[in-house]
Parts: structure tokens; sequence; C-alpha cells
């Protein structure tokens, strides 16, 4: 499992014809560092098994799913955190979600080798994530966990995505590290890097710094970095309360409580391509912030200060 | 696109109350069939077709008898007609590679799908297939003219012998040259093997089952275009392909992931929940993009205009055709421009209650169809009602002569000119000045309210929301 051996795996026949539409995308070399990449995903809520799923078909190598909190039966898909499609069998007891899902998982991608992980987040350190090629925290952390998790990522060069969705508005931050990749413009191919700017400098920046679309209004600018400072914060769920990111969730019921499927499938896909970004190599990715609002249906790109890709 | 259907499946019909309504009406009525289900489109109040997402449609197939294609962009496509016709908002979405969009559709207040011109599929001149390939692309096609010359239905318009008629046969051909690839490329004579295996096998089967048509999954025809387009490319020295890649651009794959599917198809939902709950003005055009643009991945635009001079969501859609009555037949008329042009199935014309060309098979004969316009009384100035009932389609043709249609860009190649709306009304009005020049009066005030009406359409559509500004291209 070092990564040595791991690029020695071709793509195979099989493999090709399995994956032709999107070999035609990214090409076999794109689809080979897929191929020879490990994942683990950290949180199986509607977002993070959007991701699984979109990573799963992609036809990465190794799948590690990592969630402990119980699967509630009466629950079912509708709850906070619970829109996970994966779960088989409603009646079943499983030892927590990612046991749940292991099975849909595996069916969607025979190729993909799919383990779990066992156990969260608070017992693990760099001997357990050092062997992975990108890890996406898909779940609510505090604060302090979830900076002291993405200065272990950091120390180790492992690339990573956090993100979470909260009613009709998502989040996603890219931490790619040095970063290289190719792009294709009139048929001429260069080669590029970006310098990623880690979880914990981010937060400090003020509104000031961080440059948001033309056009884009102040007051909206403020709602946006309000959230990214309140999905940090401890006390996330009274701070959520006091914005308008709740607008328009009545026409979806209560029974969401924040967990809407189709914003965890928006931008669970958008972190998915992302990821495939980060392992693939091609196309820029997002730097480092993704914003969407569900209710307008945009998502934009919040760019930090210094570091800009050339092209923007 | 499977994984953009299964997401809307689970966001709309599993989570989504109304939708288990949806499910258990098209149930009940399994026994529709596909000849009256646009009339079971206005008759069916509230939920089942408050909202029509193309792609949906398989899931409906699988309960009911209903027929409908998956979503393309063909102009011929029937579903977009219907569901204006019978004024059913219809959540239009598509992805391509890493792209992706989505928009709503709503008779009157957006775009419709003809409103825009949009892209036919390629063709290429005869006299570059047969004589003066440069491209492989035109080997590509050269190669599946041959294979369904030879094994196929015979086409006239696929001819793949050299024209001696063309001038440019005798100039030298491009100076390409073959480059290498990372998939392997055949050599000269691997080719010539290739191809001698594929014919071998295409023509046993050619004997035991008759015509075949090319198709990209057939391995044998597939080996036997790659191996044909690259001999020729090899002759006109043009870059040749490997067959991976031949087969993408000889049966026009378009690339598909999961994750553009999963976003526009969730998009969808969003879409269709704003439509159920009666904010049709909170919908957007979506676009997703590769990479950032200006900031956006995912960018959101209110409904552009719609296209006045589009002739299947006007009010009472009108266009005016210049030809040459005298030479135009039937046959013409109704193949190439109530077919082709205006995307009509069984195009039904009549003038002054005649019936011109009907669209039961068993009264076009072909003695009828070869007769000119002008023969059947279709002249200069002649009002045209033709009618689709296959897709509720209803228009008024305007007929011009001329022998010779004007050029256009020091191009006239076409047999026939046709414009839309704006044309077809000025014309209307030139004949009632002709006719009584006392009207003229009241035609023209007609035409100056116009505008006035236009604006007051344009402030009825436009969203008052604040953050209209945003709009991003």
């Amino acid at each position: 499992m070092t990564a040595e051996n791991r690029e020695e795996q071709e793509v195979s026949e099989q493999e090709v014809t399995q994956y032709d539409r999107q070999i035609r995308l990214w090409g076999l070399d794109g689809q080979k560092r897929l191929r020879n990449s490990k994942i683990c995903v950290i949180g199986l809520s509607s977002l993070g098994s959007e991701i699984v799923k979109n990573l799963t078909l992609a036809g990465v190598g190794e799948m590690v799913l990592m969630d402990d909190r119980k699967v509630d039966e009466k629950t079912l898909l509708m709850t906070r955190d619970g829109g996970n499609f994966f779960r088989a069998n409603f009646g079943t007891a499983f030892e927590n979600r990612a046991s749940a899902s292991l099975d849909r998982v595996q069916e969607l991608n025979p190729n993909v080798k799919v383990f779990i992980a066992p156990g969260f987040t608070s017992d693990k350190n760099l001997d357990f994530f050092k062997n992975f090629s990108l890890v996406v925290i898909a779940v609510i952390l505090p604060k302090d966990e979830l900076l002291r998790i993405t200065g272990i990522l950091r120390e180790g060069g492992i690339k990573h995505i956090v993100g979470a969705t909260f009613g009709m508005y998502g989040f996603g931050f890219n931490d790619f590290l040095e970063h290289e990749y190719s792009l294709t413009k009139n048929e001429k191919t260069e080669l590029r890097k970006i310098s990623f700017k880690p979880l914990s400098e981010a937060i400090n920046y003020s509104e000031n710094e961080v440059t948001f679309p033309k056009r884009y209004k102040k007051n909206k600018v403020r709602v946006a970095l309000n959230l990214y400072e309140a999905y940090i914060s401890e006390d996330f769920k009274a701070k959520f309360a006091e914005f308008e990111s709740l607008k328009g969730i009545e026409d979806w019921g209560e029974e969401f409580e924040g967990d809407i499927p189709p914003i965890g499938a928006i931008v669970g896909g958008l972190m998915g391509q992302e990821a495939i970004k980060a392992i693939g190599q091609k196309e820029r990715p997002i730097y480092n912030t993704l914003l969407f609002d569900g209710d307008r249906m945009d998502a934009k790109e919040l760019l930090l200060p210094r570091g800009d890709p050339k092209e923007i | 696109m499977k994984t953009q259907l299964w997401e809307i499946l689970f966001c709309l019909v599993v989570l989504l109350p109304q939708s288990l309504n949806l499910l258990q009406i098209a149930e009940e009525n399994k026994m529709l069939s596909n000849a009256n289900w646009s009339e079971y489109f206005k008759t069916q109040p509230g939920y089942l077709f408050s909202v029509l997402i193309p792609g949906f449609d398989w899931l409906l197939d699988s309960l009911t008898a209903f027929w409908l294609s998956f979503w393309n962009l063909h102009l011929n496509d029937v579903k977009p007609k219907l569901a204006l016709a019978a004024d059913i908002p219809l959540v239009e979405s598509g992805t391509a590679g890493y792209s992706g969009e989505s928009s709503v559709i709503k008779k009157g207040l957006s775009p419709c799908y003809e409103c825009s011109e949009r892209p036919r599929n390629k063709t290429y001149p005869g006299c570059t297939i047969r004589n003066t390939p440069s491209e492989p692309i035109h080997c590509i096609v050269w190669a599946k003219f041959l294979f369904s010359q030879l094994f196929g239905e015979p086409d006239d318009e696929q001819e793949v012998s050299p024209d001696a008629a063309d001038p440019e046969l005798a100039v030298g051909c491009g100076d390409g040259h073959a480059t290498g690839s990372k998939m392997q490329l055949r050599t000269l004579k691997e080719n010539v093997a290739a191809w001698h295996k594929a014919v071998t096998d295409v023509k046993e089967r050619r004997k035991r089952d008759g015509h075949l048509s090319w198709d990209k999954d057939d391995t044998d025809a597939m080996m036997f275009v790659a191996a044909a387009a690259n001999i020729r490319c090899g002759i006109f020295q043009i870059e040749q392909k490997t067959e991976w890649k031949v087969k993408e651009m000889a049966g026009n794959i378009i690339p598909a992931i999961a994750t553009a599917n999963a976003v526009i198809a969730a998009i969808v939902c969003l879409q269709a929940v704003k439509v159920l709950k009666n904010n049709i003005k909170k919908t957007r055009e979506v676009s997703l993009r590769v990479q950032p643009t200006q900031h956006y991945i995912l960018a959101a635009s209110t409904f552009a205009d719609r296209n006045d001079n589009c002739v299947v969501c006007a009010e009472k859609p009108t266009v005016t055709i210049t030809l040459d009555t005298k030479k135009f037949t039937l046959k013409d008329f109704r193949e190439k421009v109530c077919q082709k042009k205006l995307s009509m199935h069984e195009p039904d014309v009549e003038m002054d209650g005649n019936i011109i060309l009907s669209s039961d098979e068993d009264d076009l004969d072909e003695n009828f169809l070869k007769k000119t316009l002008s023969e059947v009384g279709v002249n200069h100035g002649a009002i045209l009602t033709a009618e689709d009932f296959q897709q509720e389609f209803k228009l008024e043709i305007h007929i011009e002569h001329a022998e010779e249609l004007p050029e256009i860009d020091g191009q006239n190649d076409q047999e026939f000119r046709i414009s839309g709306q704006e044309k077809a009304t000025a014309t209307i009005t030139a004949q009632a000045e002709e006719v009584a020049i006392g009207k003229k009066r009241a035609l023209s005030s007609q035409t100056e309210s116009e505008p006035a009406a236009k604006v007051q359409k344009i402030m009825d559509h436009l969203d008052l929301d604040d953050d209209d500004d945003l709009i991003c291209l």
C-alpha cells in the first residue's frame, strides 16, 4: 500500500471501456492518477455521501469511509446530516453510518476497494492519514478539532477539502498545498502552479482582504463571511439561526432541518469535481473557498489575497 | 446520463412529498397511449404535469405506456413543442463534459427551444468528402459512407467515388503529416489487415442479415471505418487517428461525468420546486463551468428575452417564405420547408380551406407531389396555414415569389429563404396598404402601440428581486 507500488498500476482494458466517457475528458493519464489514488471521506451526510458517490464512480483506487455516528431507524433519510442515500435496509441494525453505507458504495463500482475506518477523527493522527492522496472532511467539526486535523494533513503533505451545507447554502474549502496542474487552451497544454493557503491562515482574513465577484453586494459579503466564521465556530447552530441562509428552506418542509438533498448534491458535485482536479491535476481548481447559494442557484469562488492563479 | 436521472429521482421522487403522488398518478394511468398524451397534458389538473422534466420520462416509461424520447436538443424534438402548446413549464437541462446548463421554458415568459438557432449536425460538402479531404474527419465521414454503400441501403447523397467533374480534383492534396499519439496507431500494413478482417466479417453478416447500418458500438463496423479512414488519411497525407479517437469523431461521443450530472440534476430539482411553489420568476438560467469565470463556477441569470421572431412560441406564429413558385415542387415544400426547416412531422397545409398537402400518407401521390406550387394555385401573396397535429403546432405561411433570391453575404446556395414574424407582419401591412390605402392610418397606429406593449411585457417579466444586478455573464 505504499506510494511506490500504487504508482505502477496501469489502467486496464476493462477500465478503459468502463470509464470511456470520462477518459475522453481527462485523458488516460488523469484516469491513471485517479486509479492510483486513495481517498478518505469523513462524514456521510447528504454532502459526504454525494462526494463518495462521485469519486467511486470516477474510479479512484481506494475509498475509505469514516463516520461513527449511529444509524437512527426512525429518521430515515430526512434529518439533518442524515441525507445519506447509501444506507441499505433501514430495519437492519448497523454499527454506524459508514458500515451501513459500505455495500451500496461497493455496488457502485466493483473496481474500487471500499473500506471502513473505525472510530472518528479524535483518535486519528498522522500515522492514520499519511497514506492518503486526498482527505475530504464533509462534517461539521469543532473549530479546534478541525484545525488540528487540517494541521496534521498540512504537515503530512496531504491534499484536503473541507465542506459543509447549511440550509440553502453550501461551503467548500480547498487546500491542495503546492498544486501543479495542466491547462489546455486552444489546443496548447501548459503547466501551472498554485500555492494554497492553509485553513488556519484563511480564517484570519478580514472581509476587506477577500476578493468577491464584482458587483457583489456588501451585505451579502457579510453573510458569506458570517457563514464562513459560523462554520468553524462552536456555537454554529445559534449563529446559523441568525442568518438568512434558511431562506427558501420552507419549500422543502421543516423535517429537513437544514440538510436539503439537492444542496448536498450540488455542493458534493462541485467538491467532487475539485477532488478530481486535485488528483487528476487537470484544470484550475477553486482557490480556496467555494460558496454556494441555493436560493440564487449560483456558486462562486472567494479569492484569498496573494498567490492568485495567473488567469484570474 | 443515467447518473443525472438517478439524482433527479433521488432528490425529487424520494424526498419531495408531491412527487410521491406523481408516481401514484402515473401508475393509475397505465393505459395511456402516446397518441393522446398531449391531450393528457391539458386535462390533468394540478400535480402530474405541473412541471415537465425531460429525462424523467424513463421512470414514467417503466410505469406507464408513455412514449418519450430522452433529452436531446434536436430541433424536431416533439416534447418541447408539446409542453409549449399545453402551456406547461418545462425544466430543460443538459450536460456535456465538465459543463452543464439548466433553464425553465414557459410560454410567453422565457425563450423557447427554438428562439435561438441551435447548432445542427455538421455536414461536409460532397466534393470535400469524395475528392479533396484535408482533415481526418473528412476521411472518417468518407469511410462511414463507404460502409453504407457496401453493406447498407444505397444512398446517392453518400457517394464515395471521386467526382471527375469537379475542377478541384486535379489540384494537389493537403500537406499535412502523420504524427504519433499516446494510444497506438496502426501501420499501413496493420490497417489493411484490420480492414480486410472487418470486410470479411461484415460481408458474412450482410449475407445473413441483409442491409446493415453503421453503429459505433459494432466492433466490426468500427474497425472498418477506423482502418479505411486511416488508409485514406495516409493517401492524402493527413494526420491519422487511433481507433479510440475515430470512434469519438465518427460516433459523435459526448463526454459525461458523474459530478456535472449531479450538480445539474440537483439544479433541475431546485428549479422544479420553484415552479411548483408558483415562483417561476425565481427560476434561473444556470450554467456550470469547468473552472470559475469571473469567480463563478456555477452562474445564474434571469430569463433572456424571447425572440419575437420565433415561429414556435409566438402568440400567432407566422413566417414569410421567399421562393420561386414556378419551380418549387410540393415535395420540396413538404420535405425541405415544412419538415426540415420548420421541424414539423406530418404537415397539413391548407389555403382558403383547400388542402394543399395532407398528413395522410395515402393522399400523397408521387405525381401530385411533383407539381409546382403555382400549379396548385399557390402564387405570390398566398397565405397558407400549416398544421402539425402531432405537435399541436400551427403556423401561417406567407408566400413571396422571387425568380432569384437576393444574395446575402455573397452567398446564394439556397432554394428558398425564410423570415420570421416581423417580415410577415410587414408583408401583411404592405399588402393591406395596397388593397385599402384608407386603412393605413389605423394600421400604423397599431404598429406604434407595439413598442409600448413590448416594454410592458418586459416590465412584467422583470424579476424585481434586489439581487437582479448580480447577473453574471
